[in-house]
């Protein structure tokens, strides 16, 4: 080939690439505005009091769980209650301190604070069944295939987030911290995404990454300029800890398009209301503040986001508009 | 709030207390009933945290309850990003909630100034306010097993003189 040749396909091949890379940036945002679509729970009824998890299924129906009553419940995609269930106590169905959620095509999988049990619940929430875990879950998610993959911590050992079958058979997981950096510093919140990736957010520290499947690191970031937590000790007559006082980040959730979502804490410029987003290769894209501070995040598979209002008495689902 | 603020808020409810009344938001008030519950709603964040006031509501038979019990719901205002009016109601609500799915029969008072946010600690406390003898005495959550006999002892003492209790209340306390 001449060299002529040879510069006629570079200056092809660099077009063509600027080309495919200017498509990309135009998917690309820097603001995104929310538009208001539902809210569930006001100050003046008994519909909600303080809800702690929730997730919605393909249809668009919202199962909650609360607090204050000790009860699961659903809502349809109006934010009509149709159903509700629980009560306090440590039988099948009764909660102490409810607290995760999440549902698989045909299940319902709650936690309870101090209970190490996973409780099974079908979509009309009848109890099904417990799914016993060796250690305290401190978070969970379904995934699509009957299974579950949850976060239990590391006292004598690194943090693991562990997938497990429909009975509580560990089939694979990851060791996302390979020594001890502290009490508590290995507490993430996760969601799973496209390929089993497990996407990371440190709950005491400025940190959110990127796993594969097989246990990889793909990729690390920080988004509140590597800020550190702040420390106390607590001691007692025969024992003391060291442990962190403020929440780096709160949550993490992803959107059909494999963009992270990450909800700031306590080290955020609006605690519990600032929302970073990130591309699937954990570049920067965008950032806004939610009206209300939230625990949590969700998107559901149409891309709404739900979020807390009210200290837990409202749940507000948002329809997000990107400029 | 700081040890000596602490102490001051601690000794102002004590005197009020003795003198066997309450300035709250609304007025001055003669308390209606002779047990108080002191009720933390920042322990309200923490459900297990709750588990000694429910242990000790449910020792508690309905009858006195209804009778010689009262809460106070202490919360400090502005640690929700300073939206107070609307804390209240949230506070109120969240007791309401956490009442009727623990079945507790006790009204609860808002303590909308904080009077009492110095007193309570680690979830709070039940006072025992004997009108008779003028002598007040404070038991800290989770109660040992001789407080809440002591407890029982007196709202059973209550309930013998029932008709010895002090009279209606000044003013009317509305029920958060």
């Amino acid at each position: 080939m001449t060299p002529k040749a040879w510069l006629a396909w570079l200056i092809v091949f660099v077009a063509a690439a600027s080309a495919a890379r200017a498509q990309i940036r135009a998917a690309d945002f820097t603001k995104v505005t929310l538009e208001e679509v539902l809210s569930i729970g006001t100050l003046d009824d008994d519909t909600l009091f303080q809800w702690t998890g929730m997730a919605v299924d393909a249809q668009g129906a919202i199962y909650v769980l609360d607090a204050m009553d000790y009860s699961l419940k659903k809502f349809n995609s109006r934010g009509r209650l149709i159903k509700k269930t629980g009560r306090k106590g440590e039988g099948p169905g009764e909660f102490r301190l409810p607290r995760l959620l999440d549902c698989s095509p045909t299940r319902v999988y709650t936690t309870d604070q101090g209970v190490l049990d996973i409780s099974v619940f079908d979509h009309e929430l009848k109890f099904q069944k417990r799914i016993h875990c060796p250690l305290p879950v401190m978070h969970l998610k379904a995934l699509p295939d009957g299974k579950i993959a949850v976060l239990t911590p590391g006292l004598q050992e690194p943090a693991k987030i562990r997938v497990l079958d429909g009975a509580g058979k560990v089939l694979s997981g990851i060791t996302y911290m390979d020594k001890e950096s502290g009490l508590l510093m290995d507490s993430v919140s996760f969601v799973v995404g496209a390929g089993g990736h497990f996407f990371l957010a440190f709950l005491f520290q400025d940190k959110i990454e990127r796993w594969s499947a097989d246990g990889r690191l793909l990729w690390t970031r920080n988004i509140l300029g590597a800020k550190k937590t702040g420390m106390m000790e607590v001691a007692s007559k025969t024992m003391s800890f060291v442990l962190p006082n403020e929440t780096c980040l709160k949550d993490i959730a992803l959107d059909s398009r494999g963009r992270v979502y990450v909800l700031g804490g306590k080290l955020s410029p609006h605690p519990g209301r600032d929302v970073h987003v990130l591309s699937g290769d954990g570049r920067k894209l965008a950032m806004f503040v939610l009206p209300d501070t939230s625990h949590c995040l969700y998107i559901d598979g149409g891309d709404f986001l739900y979020v807390r209002a009210n200290d837990g008495i409202t749940l507000k689902k948002y329809r997000m508009r990107y400029e | 709030m700081n040890r000596r603020n602490g102490i001051l808020t601690a000794a102002a409810c004590f005197a009020g207390l003795s003198a066997g009344i309450f300035v709250l938001p609304g007025g001055e008030v003669r308390p209606p009933g002779a047990c108080w519950v002191l009720i933390d709603f920042d322990s309200f964040s923490c459900g297990l945290c709750l588990d000694a006031l429910l242990d000790f509501c449910r020792a508690l038979p309905v009858r006195m309850q209804e009778k010689h019990v009262r809460g106070i719901l202490t919360y400090r205002p502005g640690t929700t990003e300073g939206r107070i009016g609307i804390q209240a109601s949230i506070v109120r609500k969240k007791w309401d909630g956490f009442r009727k799915a623990n079945d507790i029969r006790f009204p609860a008072f808002l303590d909308e100034s904080s009077y009492f946010a110095g007193c309570v600690r680690n979830g709070g406390g039940v006072l025992l306010f004997d009108e008779r003898t003028r002598v007040l005495k404070s038991f800290f959550f989770p109660l040992k097993k001789s407080q809440l006999e002591e407890v029982l002892d007196f709202l059973g003492q209550l309930e013998s003189r029932s008709n010895l209790l002090p009279s209606a209340p000044k003013r009317v306390m509305k029920p958060a």
